[in-house]
């Protein structure tokens, strides 16, 4: 129809077809030309939705809002949901970021300011009836430890940290290889307990020597 | 008027039919309709494209000498980077895509554009609302949520301004007279409804009432990839579909993929995004099904991709002469290529190496301006001298541009894409540092790259400098025309 169809060569300078009903050189409004669909099309298709559907099912897990794992496959994810967490290495980590700031990390404190941990008759009682109380509400006031005095406060965890993790903090304390200690492990049911028990001392500030000293080591069964 | 005497539509073009001559007519009364408005919006387009690659050009430099502008707040990288982005996502590539999609929309429904006044004030407002969200970004008000950073303040004016557009472009279709809906059409219309959908929702979602965890990376990363490719992509396939059938003069290859291409895009992409998150802590089935439909996308892609290809088959020598052709094909093959690559990018294997690296930049870069840039050059090279009916005076300023922007774009994914992947490699090894002058670390190894960045940058300056020449110039030569002759005649009641 039209020798030249490229409606945009730039023409001749000057020349502007100021008149024209729209760009004469220009063609008609596109179509589309019907042609069945090729096989090859079709199979391209069903291969791609076929694939789709396998993979959507082999690594949702079991579709669930707290299946992380994509490997776990279906059902298999119901194990997988809550992790059984290792109380000796979640209470290292916190360990760490909360109480070695002043008892350091080697738990050893800092001599005349912060009392040891390693070998403190406090941390190695029998009962961790005493620690759990210093933890969730603090200390403060005169104390001895390994024959040492210390005149400092702790500062309260009770609302910085849940039952889990302050059991696991001082499972790991009274377990650490490395200081030689071999205590008791803690329950977060034993936290829970005494948390419970002791609602109201955070009003009251926190705890002194003489006050836990009067406690027994082991918290009586109710 | 008698059987033996010409028409005057045949007396000004007698190579046509009546038919023919009259449909150039209505063409040409819809061109005039669209004067004003499509003029309004290319010219912002071009202002903000100027200014968006200045920001890009200063952020680039920073990332490889960290020096350059440290002292000035406003110019800071967390600043100038966000400014950047919304300069070109909001100021050029929308304002240039809105005159596309009414243009267009026009042309197709045979129906010209009615009260463009309206269109004309809301572009002004929406011009309005990106110099104030721009201003706002520099000034330090940047919400800080990827793709959305323009304050609070502002999007409200966009959104209207958008809304009055987006229902004058449903309006012209309202009023269409062909009754045959075009490939094109169905691009155009979805994406002037998809784009209200996911800017109100990410809006309201991340801003108004956010949502709280990881529910807001979800929503963050669900809007940024679809605003891509549901806003953008179908424009830039819509513009495809018209311009390479409408420049060639032969139909598009087949109507049936034309309808598989548009249904599997509307199905699949809405689910991307999600992909972005592998490896944080989302339920696994989000991320899965994210996965597969990009790995789906390949349906769209291909088979747009095929009635493309097939369309320009026996016809790849009219590239030469034809500019507006040349965009629109750089444009479609780079969105086959930049779509394949992040099909392959959202797999959980690649995605754990490329992730957090230059390489997904590259990515955003070779989808936003291989493709979708590029098809909007060509269609602003091919709309502008129709609706002001002037030619463009240099052939050799167009050529300039387009090699200088696809040198330019080519020179900036390619080695970003090695590089972003080497950078990947170096930071899942633990024994690769940081940070360490002396040796091999995540960060010096990017530099060259970072580097080949800035002068590509350059370079796509150098074709936005001549398109803007260009631009200038047409105008220059329309006001002076209008100066010199009446005002064209209307034709359409002939």
């Amino acid at each position: 129809m039209n020798p030249d169809p490229d409606n945009n060569t730039p023409a001749a300078a000057g020349v502007v077809a100021d008149l024209a009903p729209a760009d004469p050189r220009e063609h008609i409004e596109p179509n589309e030309a019907q042609r069945p669909m090729s096989l090859w099309y079709v199979t391209f298709l069903c291969l791609f939705f076929g694939w789709g559907g396998y993979y959507v099912q082999r690594y949702s897990a079991d579709y669930g809002a707290l299946s992380y794992d994509e490997n776990a496959g279906f059902g298999g994810a119901k194990t997988n949901i809550v992790k059984q967490v290792d109380p000796y290495v979640l209470g290292k980590r916190l360990f760490e970021n909360v109480c070695a700031k002043c008892h350091q990390p080697d738990g050893h404190g800092v001599a005349g300011q912060y009392p040891p941990l390693v070998g403190s008759e406090w941390a190695l009682a029998s009962g961790p009836a005493r620690m759990v109380r210093i933890a969730l509400d603090g200390l403060q006031g005169p104390i001895t430890v390994k024959g040492a005095g210390y005149n400092n406060t702790m500062t309260p965890h009770r609302d910085a940290l849940n039952d889990q993790q302050l059991a696991a903090i001082l499972t790991y304390v009274r377990t650490q290889k490395e200081w030689g200690h071999n205590a008791s492990a803690v329950a977060p049911e034993e936290v829970a307990g005494i948390r419970n028990k002791t609602k109201d001392r955070a009003a009251l500030g926190s705890w002194t020597a003489a006050e836990l000293l009067a406690l027994p080591d082991h918290e009586p069964r109710p | 008027m008698s059987a033996t005497s010409p028409s005057i539509l045949q007396a000004l073009s007698p190579s046509d039919t009546e038919d023919v001559a009259q449909r150039r007519a209505l063409l040409a009364e819809i061109d005039a309709s669209c004067r004003g408005t499509l003029m309004l919006f290319f010219g912002a387009a071009l202002v903000w494209l100027l200014i968006g690659t200045v920001f890009a050009l200063i952020a680039s430099w920073k990332m490889h000498s960290p020096d350059f502008l440290a002292d000035i707040p406003w110019l800071t990288f967390g600043r100038v980077r966000p400014a950047h982005l919304n300069a070109v996502v909001f100021g050029f590539a929308s304002e240039a895509a809105i005159a596309v999609t009414l243009w267009l929309i026009c042309r197709l429904c045979r129906a010209p554009l009615m009260h463009g006044w309206v269109v004309n004030i809301a572009g002004v407002f929406w011009n309005i609302g990106v110099a104030i969200g721009i201003g706002g970004i520099l000034a330090g008000h940047s919400t800080a949520i990827e793709w959305l950073e323009i304050p609070g303040y502002a999007t409200p004016l966009l959104f209207v301004s958008y809304a009055l557009i987006a229902i004058w472009g449903i309006i012209t279709f309202r009023f269409r007279r062909e009754k045959h809906l075009y490939v094109s059409q169905w691009y155009l219309l979805a994406a002037l409804f998809w784009f209200p959908w996911l800017y109100s929702a990410a809006q309201i979602l991340l801003i108004m009432e956010p949502v709280r965890g990881v529910v807001q990376a979800t929503v963050n990363w669900w809007f940024a990839h679809n605003v891509l490719g549901l806003w953008f992509t179908p424009i830039g396939i819509g513009a495809i579909y018209y311009f390479i059938p409408k420049v060639l003069g032969i139909p598009v290859y087949k109507y049936s993929l034309s309808v598989i291409g548009f249904w599997s895009l509307a199905l699949f992409y809405n689910w991307n995004g999600m992909h972005h998150l592998v490896g944080g802590p989302l339920p696994a089935w989000l991320i899965t099904v994210s996965i597969v439909a990009s790995v789906m996308m390949t349906i769209p892609v291909v088979t747009v991709g095929l009635n493309h290809h097939f369309t320009m088959w026996g016809s790849f020598h009219k590239l030469k002469d034809s500019p507006v052709l040349r965009f629109m094909v750089f444009g479609g093959m780079s969105y086959t290529v930049t779509s394949l690559h992040g099909v392959l990018l959202a797999l959980r294997s690649v995605s754990e190496v490329t992730h957090f690296t230059h390489s997904t930049i590259a990515h955003a870069h070779q989808g936003m301006y291989a493709f979708f840039t590029m098809v909007m050059f060509g269609a602003i090279y091919y709309i502008v001298p129709r609706i002001i009916q002037v030619e463009w005076p240099s052939a050799r300023l167009i050529s300039i541009h387009f090699w200088a922007s696809a040198i330019g774009i080519m020179l900036y994914i390619v080695p970003l894409i090695i590089g972003g992947t080497l950078q990947g490699v170096a930071m899942i090894n633990p024994d690769v540092p940081f940070l360490d002058p002396n040796k091999y670390s995540v960060v010096t190894m990017t530099v060259p790259y970072l580097r080949v960045r800035s002068v590509s940058g350059f370079i796509i300056l150098v074709g936005h400098l001549a398109f803007a020449t260009s631009f200038i110039w047409i105008v220059a030569r329309w006001i002076k025309a209008a100066r010199q002759h009446q005002p064209t005649p209307i034709v359409s009641n002939v």
